[in-house]
């Protein structure tokens, strides 16, 4: 492992050290400065409270905030207060008052208002340096938290074999992009795709085999979607596709394509290679014909019936014309 | 065997009965509380599906007349609730048969769960139903 790499996976592990002070005094800040690069701390300055917000509202901002109360404009409380009415999903920022107020009115005031912590000047330094350590505890518990949550979330949101969207998320995905299209007089394709033989997959290579085989299905078949489009396992062997701004004729001929496109190699599961093939029902919602969703997904779903019955590895759709069912190809 | 599936979201409606199709199982269907009663006496399914939150005659109001109507009394009622465990009790004591809880979407989820709770709601009937046979002395 070369040195520079070494170094750098050594950064990465360390915690944040960035510490915002908002202070207005020369003097304060000359003297909390002098103590915090000491400590080992990332100082970065504000000197009035506009300022010092200013670098909070950005994404990278310190997770830590010594700031004073009494500042002309916007002042320390007033910062807390933003700070706590900011979206819960931004990162936490530990907030620290300092101040010459200590009264217990004063104290109340400063909590009350959002603040984590007080400290009343002038101020031990012992005691200051010993509360920001309380701070970057706080700071470092609560983004484990949230990445623990990022992670919670995204795994509820897919499917745990094939990584794609499970089904309740392609379900969301094509209400929300149906809407859409509504909206906007646009068309909208919806794919309901299937594996062809899949069970004999399953009973004559075994169930990891079968695994395998919706992996590399699932893989193959996003290789071939745009950033747009949305891709779901429905559940089983079957896949739902949703291509945003498609028409019938512009659906058809990307199926086809993601049709050869997945079945054109041999898959290779732990037993044996096997060729795959996939039959794929399209429906069209457009923009201009009040087609319910129930309905859209009926006709990929006749389609994809008919595929089968047609003797699969192919695309079928069926389209509606004024309510009238007719074939479309 | 045929269930009355009660619902009045026409996705919902959509996602399960496929489900349940692709389960073996006929599926007839209701969007309102109103409907349903007439379906229920019309085609006495083996086992109603009913969602709670219902237009017209509630979901409760439907499981009341359901219990009541010797037509009908007999035929299992699995509830698909959101509602808490509470309710549950309540539900119970109505006459129904069994809960599929879900959350605001988890018909969405993968179909196993509610498939799995209507085979144990009608494997439960039909257990019920050769014990009373057999106490009856009836073959």
């Amino acid at each position: 492992m070369g040195l520079q790499r070494a170094h750098r996976e050594g950064m990465a592990a360390l915690p944040d050290r960035r510490i915002l002070v908002i202070e207005d005094s020369p003097v304060y800040r000359h003297l909390i400065t002098g103590h915090l690069r000491e400590w080992g701390f990332e100082v970065v300055m504000a000197d009035s409270g506009e300022k010092g917000w200013k670098i909070l509202e950005r994404s990278d901002s310190p997770k830590l905030a010594l700031m004073d109360w009494v500042m002309p404009g916007l002042d320390g409380v007033q910062i807390c207060r933003k700070l706590r009415q900011r979206n819960p999903s931004d990162s936490y920022v530990y907030s620290i008052l300092l101040t010459s107020k200590d009264s217990r009115g004063d104290l109340l005031k400063a909590l009350d208002a959002g603040a984590d912590d007080y400290l009343v000047k002038p101020f031990d330094e012992q005691e200051l340096k010993a509360r920001l350590l309380v701070g970057m505890r706080i700071v470092s518990l609560q983004e484990e938290l949230i990445t623990a949550r990022e992670g919670m979330r995204y795994a509820a949101t897919r499917d745990s074999l094939t990584g794609l969207l499970n089904r309740r998320e392609i379900l969301e995905f094509l209400e929300r992009d149906f809407a859409r299209a509504r909206r906007e007089k646009r068309p909208l394709s919806v794919m309901m795709v299937d594996i062809d033989h899949f069970k004999s997959v399953n009973d004559e290579l075994g169930h990891g085999a079968g695994d395998d085989v919706l992996r590399e299905v699932a893989k193959r078949l996003k290789a071939q979607l745009r950033t747009y489009d949305g891709l779901g396992r429905y559940g089983g062997e079957e896949f739902l596709i949703i291509l945003p701004g498609c028409d019938l004729t512009t659906a058809l001929i990307r199926a086809d394509q993601i049709r050869s496109g997945v079945s054109r190699t041999a898959i290779s599961t732990a037993k044996m290679a096997r060729k795959i093939t996939l039959s794929i029902g399209v429906a069209v919602g457009r923009g201009e014909v009040s087609l319910e969703l129930d309905a859209l997904l009926s006709q990929a779903d006749s389609a994809l019936y008919k595929a089968k019955n047609a003797g699969r590895d192919q695309v079928q759709s069926i389209c509606s014309s004024e309510g009238i069912l007719e074939v479309c190809q | 065997m045929k269930i009355l599936l009660v619902d009045d979201s026409k996705m919902q409606r959509w996602v399960i009965q496929r489900d349940l199709i692709k389960a073996g199982f006929t599926v007839v269907m209701a969007g309102d509380g109103e409907e349903g009663l007439r379906q229920a006496k019309g085609e006495i399914p083996d086992l109603i599906l009913l969602d709670m939150m219902l237009p017209k005659v509630t979901g409760l109001d439907m499981l009341r007349v359901l219990k009541k109507d010797v037509d009908t009394q007999d035929i299992p009622v699995l509830v698909l609730t959101g509602l808490s465990k509470g309710n549950e009790q309540k539900l119970a004591k109505e006459g129904a048969a069994g809960f599929c809880e879900k959350s605001e979407e988890s018909y969405k989820d993968d179909s196993a769960i509610l498939i799995q709770a209507v085979q144990r709601a009608l494997l439960t009937r039909s257990e019920y139903t050769v014990s009373t046979k057999t106490a009856l002395g009836v073959t």
